[in-house]
């Protein structure tokens, strides 16, 4: 509550905590405008997106400041966005480097622990060593998640795109030429796995600066993440056509 | 916000107060959106960024007074044209809400 109005039965600089389905916690004063705002803030929360209101008297929303009796910000507070990077070889290691400079939480999963150590990657807030399916299962895959695969060799990053692609990460990209990138998809159709989920892999992985570093290629792949993350429109490495080039037909599966 | 409400308590814990900044309203043309968070400090220190030169030097004079009177205020910073007017190139308005946090009461708000 960054100001309330003399008249009304709300408190200035009051502060309530709203979660779905829980008591919320705090103070904003009483009364039915109170209980609008904490309805408000949960249809806020849906959104997403911070806002700021101001109100008439009668709690309606008023578009001029100097008309109103009380003014609200509504924040949100989202849990941390999660990079997962598959692979702790030379890429990984500027990546991890720059998800955290990009405020994310990171994650570095791979077999071999002479790579995945916290030596190797001393700022990043996991190091898993461990087999790559059994530690991705243990991840948390949802719209907070961005996941990288770029492990050693082509088979692997096969295998745990079989094993995520069918989940809701906000991003799931692996790297690979575009030749490579329609063989995995032709595999992946041959053992079954439904061909509608491919339209969300950004594969080849990342934007296209003309990377050729490891460094380089790190920078284009947290560029993508950026423009997954902020609505960008840079182009994608992506092989956009690979239904056309794997001659699947999507209408064949809705 | 993790990393700010962090510093918060930890400043809090030794004995400062604390002003922070959001920006809670932008139009036009600005450089940080809604939302977007500093500290300032006692010692003229701060943390994060509310839009840089833009910005910043009017939400550090407002939240140096802030600190000194322990009030909160809400203050319109117009960006203005650099055709128009002097200095900022913007040309938005950001409406930002400056806060202490007094080192006495932590959590009791």
């Amino acid at each position: 509550m960054l100001r309330a109005g003399c008249d009304v039965e709300l408190l200035s600089g009051g502060r309530l905590l709203v979660q779905p389905g829980k008591q919320a916690l705090g103070d904003i004063g009483n009364g039915s405008l109170a209980h609008n705002i904490e309805q408000e803030a949960l249809s806020v929360l849906a959104d997403g997106k911070a806002q700021y209101r101001a109100y008439g008297d009668d709690g309606s929303i008023v578009s001029r400041r100097r008309e109103s009796a009380f003014e609200v910000f509504f924040d949100v507070l989202l849990p941390s966005e999660h990079l997962i990077i598959v692979g702790a070889g030379h890429i990984a290691v500027p990546l991890a480097r720059m998800g955290k400079l990009m405020g994310l939480e990171v994650t570095v999963i791979d077999d071999r622990v002479d790579y995945a150590n916290e030596q190797r990657f001393p700022e990043v807030d996991r190091v898993v060593s461990a087999e790559i399916d059994d530690a991705l299962s243990n991840q948390i895959l949802d719209s907070q998640t961005y996941v990288v695969l770029v492990t050693r060799a082509h088979a692997f990053d096969e295998q745990a795109l079989r094993q995520i692609v069918t989940k809701r990460a906000r991003y799931i990209g692996m790297i690979g030429s575009r030749r490579r990138v329609l063989m995995v998809y032709k595999n992946l159709i041959a053992d079954r796995v439904s061909p509608v989920y491919f339209d969300r892999v950004f594969a080849p992985i990342g934007i296209d600066i003309g990377s050729q570093t490891p460094e380089e290629i790190a920078v284009a792949i947290i560029a993508e993440i950026v423009n997954v993350r902020r609505g960008g429109s840079a182009s994608s490495l992506r092989l956009a056509e690979w239904a056309e080039l794997a001659g699947v037909d999507l209408t064949d599966y809705d | 916000m993790k990393r700010i409400i962090k510093e918060i308590l930890r400043r809090n814990s030794l004995g400062q107060d604390v002003a922070m900044a959001t920006i809670v309203g932008a139009r036009g043309s600005t450089p940080q959106k809604t939302g977007a968070r500093m500290l300032v400090f006692e010692d003229g220190s701060g943390l994060g960024t509310v839009g840089g030169g833009c910005v910043e030097a009017d939400v550090w004079k407002e939240a140096a007074y802030a600190l000194r009177d322990g009030g909160n205020r809400l203050i319109a910073i117009d960006l203005v044209d650099d055709l128009k007017g002097e200095g900022d190139v913007c040309g938005g308005t950001v409406d930002v809400h400056i806060e202490v946090w007094p080192a006495s009461k932590v959590v009791d708000r």
